[in-house]
């Protein structure tokens, strides 16, 4: 019995046997090998989640949207109607507003968001300050609290009533109350803090994040050469901060321009006192959801995707994004 | 095999990164209890978001928000009841509709019902609403709709159904200005929640201590001479001046005879009774006899605040106030007198105006429509309505034969009897023949047109002392361009 398994395993026809299934073994793996290690396919796997969420989230949306906004959209009937939406739009004077508030709020923000987290990212990432941690997590905070419960705090600081946080301060050097979110400049200022409060700390992570990426040898041979604390920002960190700030440039802008629910909360809904914190998105909710006016509504959605495109392409070939060999 | 479950485990990873992203963006939305609050701003005729809400708002908001949806199955347990799906925006309505079933399963042994009550955020409820009637797949058999957002669903193929045929038996019974409310072209598309007549509160401790004697204020004229001498003797505020809302306004408009619209129904919010009715109202706060609210509009906390703390002695609201006062306004109890506002003469027949609400609706596609319309207009035109209506919402009932109930009017254990001085519904009984709405507010203008006046127009004249002509030629060419077509 013993010697006839012998002879059996030493037989050409086992060899084959046991040969054929290795290979077969081998050729179901090395199938799917070949197709994730092929340089064809593979990438498209890898890609196709992303690209089927935008699909399917982004673009097809969009194309719906581009087809609304050329036409009037009602409860089971949609009618075409062509340029309307858009020649409606030229003309309406609140649109107007909302557009000027829109971009009065995205350069307020600029100019407060970037310069801002990045001095604060200097003075934490350097030596000069203790239990820098601390002043990260507090500074962070904001962005994980729900917009919702600030606005309202927010809305409460800035009340009419003399006994609101803000007219108490006032009242406190001498001044009187002042009706804060009804007057063009004081509700401009109450939401530019609130988005300030909100974003700083987020801005203030990216450039750590960035300075952290700068070498220290920079530094420490610009030290040699005798650079003081400010010529070194101004000479070292400034400049090698550049893609940092392209990022958080475009952000910004992004988020000025989208601005709503700020300025929803803070006046607790989306009609201001003479439409003095409307923006263009708000003015696109109004339209589309609170007057189930889909298409005009569209019409201001795609409007806003061109404005935002077309800043933001500028604005990222003016800094170099585009050129290959500077991308970073 | 293992790369095969990285690449699975991957790609999991990036689809819900990518829903969670979705999520966040949503996050942005809001919770019920701020748009509740933000809807009688945005309507301009409404206050009826918050109206019932007022309880169990802050809670309801936090819960409907927090599991996105609250569902509750009422009534019968047999198997053959007909199950109908109810959306609304406030918590409080469930109470509500357990009792109205109950009743109805009752008194209709042989068509029991279910009802599965939603309860959703208000914008998210009507948002959703919108989305299902436009697509035709997904919407409720029954729904709860705030005025505000009414007109939105009566445009186009209308896929509300027209219940005027099973709201006949109650109708005599009902204010008919209140259905006229929820009606288009003389098809009733909701059932309303309660008139929302347009009333005067008076503090009459405060008006007492100033010498004022509130009964005798009988014209706007008497009115305003009372508003001088209580400024005079106090130093404070008499009457409210809302800029976030159009209510006391509305009823002014009303009492002129004029209207939003011309003659032929067109848009004409720079017509003459229009600029009269600002003018007037002008005039009345040069003369302290009403002042500004502290944030624009007396229905919400800051307004409630300022009343509470006696800052101002006169409220001209909707009766549906009941439920604030009661609930914010408790330094007041036992101190507010309900009275018909004040005429401009003797020949003024509007004594009282319509303002805010919810309109009940019944899908017209739902296969259980029929029962449902007979259950609706029961729910919320029937007297026994009425009487929960009031008992636990506190809002001015319907069907007018509770008014004159005596089981109903003089209940004491009723605590929005106990809250005020004297009985709202002698003031409900007197002005009964004369409660209106302006014909612009069943129109689709007028979402539109509330919302021009509350950002717009009354900011501009009453805060920043703008031409009242002007402001309002300036939005009828804004509206104009929005209807231009």
């Amino acid at each position: 019995m013993e010697e006839r398994w012998v002879d059996w395993k030493q037989s050409t026809l086992f060899q084959n046997q046991v040969h054929e299934f290795g290979v077969e073994c081998f050729e179901t793996e090395e199938s799917m090998k070949k197709f994730f290690y092929s340089t064809k396919a593979a990438p498209f796997v890898f890609i196709c989640p992303f690209v089927l969420t935008v699909v399917v989230f982004w673009l097809l949306p969009i194309g719906k949207s581009v087809m609304m906004s050329f036409q009037n959209v009602l409860q089971g009937q949609e009618e075409w109607i062509g340029l309307r939406n858009y020649r409606q739009l030229l003309n309406d004077r609140v649109f107007r507003i909302a557009v000027g508030n829109t971009f009065k709020f995205t350069i307020g923000m600029l100019l407060l968001l970037i310069p801002l987290p990045m001095v604060l990212a200097c003075i934490i990432n350097s030596r000069i300050l203790k239990y820098t941690k601390i002043f990260k997590t507090i500074y962070f905070i904001p962005a994980l609290t729900s917009v919702v419960v600030a606005g309202t705090v927010f809305r409460l600081i800035f009340g009419e009533g003399d006994r609101a946080l803000m007219n108490q301060v006032l009242q406190l050097f001498g001044g009187e109350s002042v009706k804060w979110l009804r007057l063009r400049t004081t509700g401009y200022a109450a939401l530019l803090i609130l988005a300030c409060w909100r974003w700083i700390g987020v801005n203030m992570m990216y450039y750590i994040a960035g300075l952290q990426n700068i070498p220290a040898e920079l530094y420490e041979s610009a030290s040699i050469d005798g650079a003081n604390g400010f010529r070194q920002l101004v000479g070292i960190s400034i400049p090698l901060l550049k893609p940092t700030t392209t990022y958080v440039l475009t952000i910004s802008i992004n988020a000025g321009l989208s601005m709503f629910i700020e300025s929803y909360m803070l006046w607790k809904g989306n009609n201001s006192p003479g439409n003095i914190g409307l923006t263009i998105v708000g003015y696109l909710y109004r339209q589309g959801i609170e007057k189930n006016a889909m298409g005009y509504a569209s019409a201001v959605g795609i409007l806003l995707l061109l404005v935002v495109l077309a800043i933001n392409m500028t604005q990222l070939y003016l800094t170099g994004f585009f050129r290959k060999e500077e991308s970073v | 095999m293992k790369k095969k479950l990285a690449l699975l485990i991957a790609g999991t990873m990036v689809m819900s990164a990518a829903l969670i992203g979705c999520g966040s963006g949503q996050a942005g939305g809001v919770p019920a209890a701020s748009d509740s609050q933000e809807a009688p701003a945005e309507s301009g005729a409404s206050g009826e978001a918050v109206d019932e809400a007022v309880e169990t708002e802050e809670t309801a908001a936090e819960e409907s928000s927090a599991s996105g949806e609250d569902v509750s199955a009422i009534g019968s347990d047999d198997p053959e009841a007909t199950e109908l799906e109810h959306w609304t925006f406030t918590e409080l309505f469930t109470a509500f509709y357990a009792d109205m079933v109950e009743q109805w399963n009752e008194e209709n042994p042989d068509k029991p019902i279910r009802i599965n009550v939603h309860v959703l955020p208000y914008d998210d409820m009507h948002n959703k609403l919108q989305i299902a009637l436009n697509s035709g797949t997904g919407a409720p058999d029954t729904v709860d709709i705030e005025v505000g957002r009414f007109s939105g669903f009566t445009e186009g193929d209308v896929q509300l159904m027209d219940m005027t045929e099973y709201a006949q038996p109650y109708k005599e019974y009902v204010v008919d200005s209140r259905l006229q409310l929820f009606s288009r072209d003389d098809k009733l598309y909701g059932c309303p929640t309660h008139v929302g007549a347009t009333v005067a509160f008076y503090n009459e401790k405060l008006l007492g201590d100033a010498g004022i004697d509130y009964t005798t204020i009988r014209t706007w004229d008497d009115f305003k001479e009372a508003g001088s001498k209580y400024y005079e003797a106090t130093g404070k505020a008499f009457g409210n001046l809302d800029t976030g809302t159009n209510m006391f306004f509305n009823l002014l408009l009303a009492q002129l005879g004029g209207d939003y619209l011309d003659e032929a129904g067109s848009i004409s919010v720079n017509n003459e009774k229009v600029a009269e009715a600002l003018q007037i109202m002008k005039d009345m706060q040069e003369a302290n006899a009403v002042s500004l609210v502290p944030g624009g509009n007396v229905d919400a906390d800051e307004g409630y605040a300022a009343y509470n703390s006696g800052e101002f002695a006169v409220m001209i609201m909707p009766l549906w106030m009941s439920n604030r006062f009661v609930n914010y306004m408790t330094d007041l109890d036992g101190q507010i007198a309900v009275a018909p506002v004040p005429v401009f003469d003797d020949s003024t027949t509007v004594l009282s105006a319509c303002n805010g609400g919810t309109g009940t609706a019944v899908v017209k596609t739902s296969e259980k429509a029929d029962i449902a319309a007979e259950f609706i207009t029961y729910a919320k035109l029937s007297e026994y309505a009425s009487v929960i209506q009031w008992d636990t919402l506190g809002n001015d009932p319907c069907n007018m034969s509770v008014w004159t109930d005596a089981s109903v009017t003089e209940n004491p254990d009723n605590r929005y009897l106990a809250y005020y001085t004297n009985n709202p519904f002698d003031t409900l009984n007197a002005v009964k023949d004369g409660i209106m709405i302006l014909d612009s507010q069943t129109t689709k203008y007028y979402p539109s047109i509330g919302n021009s006046f509350n950002t717009e127009v009354f900011n501009a004249v009453f805060e920043n002392g703008d031409d009242i002509q002007e402001i309002l030629d300036i939005v009828q060419d804004e509206l104009e361009n929005e209807f231009a077509y």
